[in-house]
């Protein structure tokens, strides 16, 4: 399998793919192909995200329309397939009753790993996501945030080629959601693992996913890059106030002199465009002085992430 | 005389038997919008529950708009809108019943409480999908019902405990638009999240809580400004490679810069102990042109906060 | 103060192509020894069992005759009875192993395994690998049944190895159908049980209404199996009683079929074992299909 080159055969394929709940359609015949690398899967709740991850993993059997995972036909190659993808669900999971580790190992062999080599990939994962200390507590004793990354560390124990994560950083604090983040970060960038995930927190995709898919409603509204996606807004720029007060004043000020203003992504921050043309850094300067507020940053605007998903959803109705 | 603030705690405290759920808090929340953060088990819905009057304070008190809050301070509840961290509501209600029903325990009248159910389903955009069943509802719509619950009765002081998680981003951007429209009338919210891009994106004032101690409060810009333990990065572009070696020698001369580091064709790293009259001299280098864009490391809130709560974990 | 975690490596060695159903055995087994009740319940068996022949073998050596004076004091005492140590005395030692033994370990094993994996959500693990409802049920249930055998039937063969070893000639002859009656009463009592308990605590989703669900229905069971076959003069509705239930199929298969009034039949008695061991399987599968494939 391994020798096959992987830039030919495309991560996933989607034909056709419509998936049913009964009387209620989740999917709505998409078509669609993720070549490789790291792919985000956006939408509001209910659009089907959560369908298609199943849908993939084969734990929803598709109405109509074809799966290709890896090159494969699910419907004929899914138990091979399956020992070659990783899902960390959304909600916990995981096996009772032994201590962190023994569960991991037995999960490794069940997707097809030797006993010694599941146990050691076991002790291995677990030193990677940070609970070496904890691993031979059994799991229901975990916080939140060691909880989700078992989950990481169950996804990744028999080192699968496509790594599915549903809601990876959800009620994690902070520091931890910062931590998971670089933990699957470094695994798709150094060691070259497919990447899919599925979240509302748009921050999270943005620092993920060099691809973005936006469902809505079971269709595909939207399949880009995200490079294309959060392209800088032309000619505009960001400014960074030390406060809130401050942002609003510049605002108000700048609109009276023939900006476009908008809100930024900060409370503290404003993004000032010319109808005409490019916003020149001197003249944000200028203003600032002024008016007597200090600057704390100035660059050029990209659009976000949000923005971007906003406008796709609102865009046409 | 001014008006007594929506929220004033002195030397709060609560136990859960040996357990510390918050130590000694004292502060003072003017009208506004208010993160509150801190990471899992920092005594954030601790905190949350002892102004909502729904567990006791083991010593120190609690007084909202100038009164002791507590169990029982019925009249204090009418000006206060609560959405609680954990899922809880009757499941086999449908969303538009169950606010009807708390509509009417505020002591509206039928109609009213309908009228006021509709106003908060329109405000959390769940006007078609109320009528579904609480238990069938999505993470995200249950997180809405349970805003729109908190604004029923239109409170002066919101608090909101993790509103938007599992909300998607539609639903997000709406209920921070709602909060910071009450912040807007001189309402005041105290909004607990983990994901602090978005209590940036609304406030720049905030709590810090950990392990059940105040940490830090005010605005960011301030608390980082008390920080002083290291000194300040600055990355300046300059708008050409001659500009650019401009800014360097005018850094050096103004004895401001501690360290300089040139990036790239463009790139400016300036490390500074003096940031005012940096940020200053800069203004000016600006004014002038030679600057094409200025970016400040540790300035945004997730910086603040691995530097106040870091060194563990 | 960037967060340094020891490196990712990918996995270059074999990997094997074998059925998942055999760690999930493995596994269960583990768990079950792990769970201090079972473990004790199990000790309690194999105790009974060493036990029994450490005290055949200290009689053996004592009164090598012993089986003649056993015989012989049963015709003094008058009754017209005989005591031997024949199939009869192996019904009664099944019975020893059948309620002590066997059924709380069916009790605590079989719930604590599906409540378990249902409180924490195991199934989505399992059912993301090459696993299906089918590997699963079939690794817990085999593995569920293959403890209850060990704690149960092979004491029970250890001793009538050993009474056979010992015993004089022609011994043989009248314990004979004693290993075919002890592994066909126990095996079919243990998979409707494993199966039965699994199925309830699906539907109960935790141990301790489970239990409770047992124990309401082995005495609901007497009452309703009393009423039917009161209504309708019927003795064969006694097969629902529980216990009853349970002792027709030993006596039955161990050669002494209950033939008094008023009992019920042995091959009704295991045709509803068999029954209820079928609604079982198709509810467990239908259940673990439903939480783990559409949640």
């Amino acid at each position: 399998m391994s020798d096959s080159p992987r830039e030919s055969v495309p991560v996933l394929e989607l034909e056709g793919l419509v998936v049913r709940y009964g009387r209620f359609t989740a999917l709505q015949g998409l078509d669609a192909r993720f070549q490789g690398g790291s792919l985000g899967l956006l939408g509001p709740n209910g659009a089907g995200k959560s369908s298609l991850l199943r849908a993939i993993l084969g734990l929803i059997r598709p109405a109509r329309g074809s799966i290709r995972v890896l090159g494969r036909d699910l419907r004929r190659g899914g138990a091979a397939l399956r020992r070659r993808v990783g899902y960390m669900p959304e909600r916990d999971s995981w096996i009772g009753g032994v201590s962190g580790v023994a569960g991991l190992a037995h999960l490794a062999e069940i997707s097809g790993l030797r006993r010694d080599d599941a146990m050691i990939r076991a002790h291995d994962v677990l030193h990677f996501t940070g609970l070496a200390e904890e691993r031979y507590r059994p799991v229901a004793t975990y916080s939140v945030g060691m909880r989700q990354r078992y989950k990481l560390a169950a996804a990744l124990v028999h080192d699968p080629d496509v790594l599915f994560l549903d809601e990876p950083t959800n009620g994690m604090d902070p520091r931890g959601r910062v931590r998971m983040l670089e933990l699957v970060d470094r695994v798709r960038r150094e060691h070259g693992i497919h990447l899919i995930v599925a979240s509302h927190l748009l921050p999270d995709v943005e620092r993920l996913c060099d691809e973005v898919w936006v469902l809505d409603a079971g269709r595909l509204r939207m399949a880009d890059t995200l490079e294309r996606l959060t392209a800088e807004a032309r000619g505009a720029k960001r400014v960074r106030l030390p406060a809130a007060a401050a942002a609003r004043a510049l605002a108000e000020a700048a609109g009276r002199e023939g900006f476009e203003v908008q809100e930024g992504e900060r409370a503290a921050e404003v993004i000032l465009s010319r109808p005409d043309r490019e916003v020149e850094a001197r003249e944000v300067f200028r203003l600032a002085r002024r008016l007597g507020l200090e600057v704390h940053g100035l660059k050029p605007a990209a659009r976000s992430l949000e923005q971007a998903f906003v406008e796709v959803l609102e865009g046409d109705g | 005389m001014t008006a007594p603030p929506p929220i004033r705690c002195t030397g709060l405290s609560r136990w859960y038997g040996e357990v510390q759920g918050l130590s000694d808090l004292s502060l003072e929340v003017t009208p506004g919008i208010v993160g509150l953060l801190g990471p899992n088990g920092s005594g954030k819905t601790t905190l949350m529950r002892l102004l909502t009057g729904l567990i006791r304070p083991t010593r120190g008190r609690v007084e909202l708009f100038g009164r002791r809050a507590g169990p029982g301070a019925w009249r204090l509840f009418r000006r206060i809108g609560y959405a609680p961290g954990d899922d809880v509501h009757f499941e086999l209600e449908s969303g538009r019943d169950f606010l009807v029903l708390l509509a009417r325990l505020h002591g509206e009248s039928a109609s009213g409480a309908r009228a006021a159910a509709e106003r908060a389903l329109a405000a959390v955009g769940m006007t078609e999908l109320a009528g579904k069943r609480l238990r069938e509802m999505s993470k995200g719509m249950r997180q809405r019902i349970k805003v729109a619950q908190a604004l029923l009765h239109e409170p002066e002081l919101l608090l909101l405990d993790e509103p938007l998680n599992g909300m998607d981003p539609l639903s997000r951007r709406q209920v921070m638009d709602l909060v910071r429209e009450h912040g807007r009338r001189g309402g005041t919210v105290l909004f607990a999240s983990h994901i602090l891009h978005e209590v940036e994106s609304i406030t720049d004032r905030v709590i810090l809580l950990h392990h059940g101690r105040l940490l830090a409060e005010g605005r960011l810009a301030e608390i980082r400004d008390l920080l002083d333990r290291k000194p300040r990065r600055v990355t300046l572009q300059g708008a050409s490679p001659e500009a650019v070696r401009r800014l360097a020698a005018a850094a050096l001369q103004s004895n401001l810069v501690s360290g300089l580091e040139f990036e790239g064709e463009d790139g400016l790293h300036l490390a500074t102990r003096r940031l005012g009259p940096l940020l200053d001299a800069i203004q000016t280098w600006g004014e002038q042109g030679d600057v094409r864009a200025l970016t400040m490391a540790d300035e945004n809130l997730e910086a603040v906060f691995d530097l106040l709560v870091g060194g563990e974990g | 103060m960037a967060f340094r975690a020891p490196d990712y490596s990918r996995f270059a060695g074999p990997r094997s192509r074998a059925p998942a159903w055999w760690p999930i055995w493995r596994m269960t087994f583990r768990r079950g020894w792990n769970s201090v009740w079972v473990k004790r319940f199990t000790l309690l068996g194999l105790a009974i069992g060493l036990g029994t022949t450490v005290l055949l073998y200290g009689v053996q050596q004592v009164l090598p005759e012993w089986r003649e004076l056993l015989e012989a004091a049963g015709e003094g005492s008058g009754q017209g009875e005989v005591l031997r140590f024949d199939a009869g005395a192996y019904l009664v030692l099944l019975r020893l192993f059948l309620y002590p033994v066997l059924l709380p370990l069916a009790v605590l094993l079989g719930y604590d395994l599906i409540a378990g994996d249902l409180r924490s959500n195991a199934l989505e693990s399992y059912f993301c690998r090459p696993v299906t409802p089918w590997t699963y049920v079939l690794g817990r249930t085999g593995a569920l049944l293959s403890y209850l055998m060990l704690a149960t039937l092979a004491p029970l063969l250890w001793i009538w190895i050993f009474d056979l070893s010992t015993a004089p000639e022609g011994h043989f002859e009248t314990i004979r159908r004693v290993p075919f009656g002890l592994s066909a009463s126990l095996l079919l009592t243990g998979v409707t049980l494993s199966l039965l308990i699994q199925a309830l605590t699906t539907l109960t989703r935790s141990g301790t209404w489970t239990a409770l669900a047992l124990a309401g229905l082995f005495l609901g069971s007497e009452f309703f199996a009393n009423m039917f076959a009161s209504i309708n003069q019927e003795p064969d509705f006694r097969i629902l009683a529980f216990f009853e239930n349970l002792d027709a199929v030993a006596n039955g298969f161990m050669g002494f079929p209950d033939e008094t009034a008023g009992r019920p039949g042995f091959e009704a008695c295991v045709a509803f074992q068999a029954g209820v061991s079928l609604l079982s399987l198709a509810y467990l599968l239908r259940r673990v299909k439903r939480s783990a494939l559409v949640g």
